[in-house]
């Protein structure tokens, strides 16, 4: 990010600015702290090495369980992923959306998206979530409030610009899927984008290997599974290369195992740098894979923040017609919430 | 969105038995049909928007309004060209043959927005009861109905999968008129898919219920005609005759247009 026409005066403005955070750490009345995104110290004042015990010149490169032994690890997780996500990539501002027919779908939503965050978005029927994410790549406008991707409004945008940017996978493959072969149904999204042929297929072979489809290429994808399906139809929109991936309800109407492979090929596509947002009922997915949650009912999102944060607050969820896991309910009555098995015998486990 | 029509309220023609209503249909397209002077089928027009403003269901003019609009651009353009008439307006274009076009759109929209209100003022089954009552096998009647509900469900999918298709960069509103048609197998194969899946659920729901399993079967809706039907179709029937009589008078009709 050197810009060379302003390389001087960005110096002296990152110089000014290091003098300010100087000034604010010598005389904060508080402990102040500065981590670096595995949630290493880069910095500390006096305040904070005498809360933690241990000279300022021993913070620095040490990571925060090592000194905070007190701190949950699945906390340190939630701060570790938060500090991993970028800057806001889908920013929702006062969203209203009346339809045609007169009904008001949503009423004053603020929402923000960052880049590589894993959301979902949940709600009873009708709650208004879908139309929410709708709005993501354009395929609603908003009727009132602005939505803008990467900075600029999705109405001036349009669906097909949109389409490169955020991904959206329907609900149900039939929906989409119309050739005869698997590696056609997949390269339609970059074809019609008017992509060469070599980067056509090269994207194909990427999309499918993304998926676990490798050696369906020839396959009728109207002789699949479901599941299979599913996936045929992740990676068609997966190779426009989008950087948000919209999947409305992923999960629905596939067995354990194709739930357990699909979440994991959704985390896997998470990690490797995709925005993810997650529209879904399916509670324990959200617990054991999203980030962060937002809670919409009747048109407004009534909660939001991360998974740890919303799960905890059972009554709201009770009065959006959401229940947690019960792994999670037990954590709450516990005093310390947790999103899985796992995580709960690692909380109780002595260090 | 609601794909059906049916307008769920409470006014005299939605009370009214389905078969009063079924007649009052194929009357309303005798009216359609019987004058072409277009000031008489403007009358006929205002009837029809009255009975069904005493409905309450002209609103759902708003859902149609742009078909019945094209719909009447055509007409006057077509028949403007193709009628020919005697009293020269510009070029080929006479005051008769425009007449004529204009009464033909108006004939097509009463008989369309009477089917309108039809269906926005009678339920399914209604329909599919009142013709097995009029006598119409059920087999039939029970097709006529499901007609009447796959349509908007087909709609619906459609829909959603033209949303679908458009996310994936589909561009349907450029290119030439051939490029276009071929743009459309992504949205016409899914629709065709989805359709037989679920037709093919369809059928096996029915025949997990004993579809067709005795040949005579009750029905929970018990239609009755009141003494209100039989005095709304007397009325109607005054004045499909009076009408009539007006017509074989020798109004309503248009000289001098030959096609």
């Amino acid at each position: 990010m050197v810009d060379a026409r302003s390389d001087r005066s960005l110096q002296a403005e990152l110089e000014q600015a290091y003098g300010l955070l100087d000034v604010i750490f010598a005389r904060a009345p508080v402990g102040l702290a500065l981590f670096d995104e595995d949630l290493r110290y880069l910095r500390v004042n006096e305040r904070m090495a005498a809360m933690n015990g241990v000279p300022v010149a021993d913070h620095l490169g040490r990571a925060v369980g090592e000194l905070l032994p007190g701190l949950p690890r699945d906390v340190e997780d939630d701060l570790r992923r938060v500090l991993r996500t970028g800057e806001p990539l889908i920013e929702v501002e006062g969203l209203s959306h009346r339809y045609p027919n007169g009904v008001l779908a949503l009423e004053g939503v603020d929402l923000a998206v960052r880049r590589g965050e894993f959301l979902a978005v949940l709600g009873q029927n009708g709650s208004g979530k879908t139309t929410l994410v709708k709005h993501f790549n354009g395929l609603l406008e908003p009727t009132g409030g602005s939505v803008r991707v990467n900075g600029e409004e999705t109405v001036e945008q349009g669906v097909r610009k949109l389409g490169q940017t955020v991904g959206y996978v329907f609900q149900n493959p039939d929906h989409q899927i119309f050739s005869d072969t698997v590696s056609d149904e997949v390269a339609f999204g970059p074809k019609i984008r008017g992509l060469e042929e070599a980067e056509v297929e090269e994207r194909v072979s990427e999309a499918l290997r993304a998926v676990g489809l490798e050696g369906y290429e020839e396959e009728d994808p109207f002789g699949l599974t479901k599941g299979e399906r599913q996936r045929v139809a992740v990676a068609s929109v997966l190779a426009v290369r989008p950087e948000v991936l919209i999947l409305d309800e992923p999960t629905t109407g596939l067995d354990y195992a194709e739930q357990r492979s699909m979440m994991d090929l959704v985390r896997r596509l998470n990690e490797a740098g995709s925005t993810i947002i997650v529209v879904t009922h399916t509670m324990w997915v959200v617990a054991e894979y999203a980030h962060r949650a937002a809670v919409v009912k009747d048109g407004r999102v009534t909660l939001s923040g991360t998974v740890r944060e919303v799960f905890a607050k059972e009554d709201e969820l009770r009065d959006a017609s959401l229940r947690p896991p019960h792994i999670v309910s037990m954590g709450n009555a516990l005093g310390h919430t947790v999103c899985s098995v796992e995580e709960m015998l690692r909380v109780t486990e002595a260090k | 969105m609601d794909p059906f029509l049916y307008l769920d309220r409470d006014t005299w023609v939605h009370r009214l038995d389905p078969r009063t209503k079924m007649f009052l249909l194929l009357g309303s397209f005798v009216f359609a049909f019987l004058y072409v002077n277009p000031l008489y089928g403007l009358g006929v027009l205002a009837v029809v928007l009255l009975f069904g403003a005493s409905a309450r269901v002209l609103v759902n003019l708003r859902r149609i309004w742009f078909v019945l609009f094209m719909i009447g651009v055509m007409s006057v353009i077509m028949w403007s060209i193709f009628a020919s008439g005697e009293t020269t307006l510009f070029l080929f274009v006479e005051q008769e043959s425009v007449l004529y076009g204009v009464g033909i759109a108006i004939r097509i929209i009463v008989t369309v927005v009477a089917g309108m209100i039809f269906l926005s003022t009678t339920r399914n089954e209604e329909i599919a009861t009142g013709l097995v009552r009029l006598g119409v096998p059920y087999r039939f009647a029970f097709a006529i109905s499901t007609a009447l509900r796959l349509v908007p469900t087909v709609a619906a999918t459609g829909a959603t999968i033209g949303q679908a298709q458009r996310s994936r960069g589909l561009d349907l509103d450029s290119g030439s008129i051939i490029e276009r048609v071929r743009k459309n197998v992504p949205l016409l194969i899914p629709v065709f898919v989805s359709t037989i899946r679920s037709t093919n659920t369809f059928s096996m729901a029915l025949e997990s219920k004993g579809f067709g399993a005795s040949a005579k079967r009750t029905y929970f809706l018990n239609l009755t005609m009141t003494r209100r039907d039989w005095l709304v179709l007397l009325v109607f029937v005054l004045l499909l005759a009076a009408a009539v009589a007006v017509r074989l008078l020798g109004f309503g009709g248009l000289e001098g247009v030959s096609r």
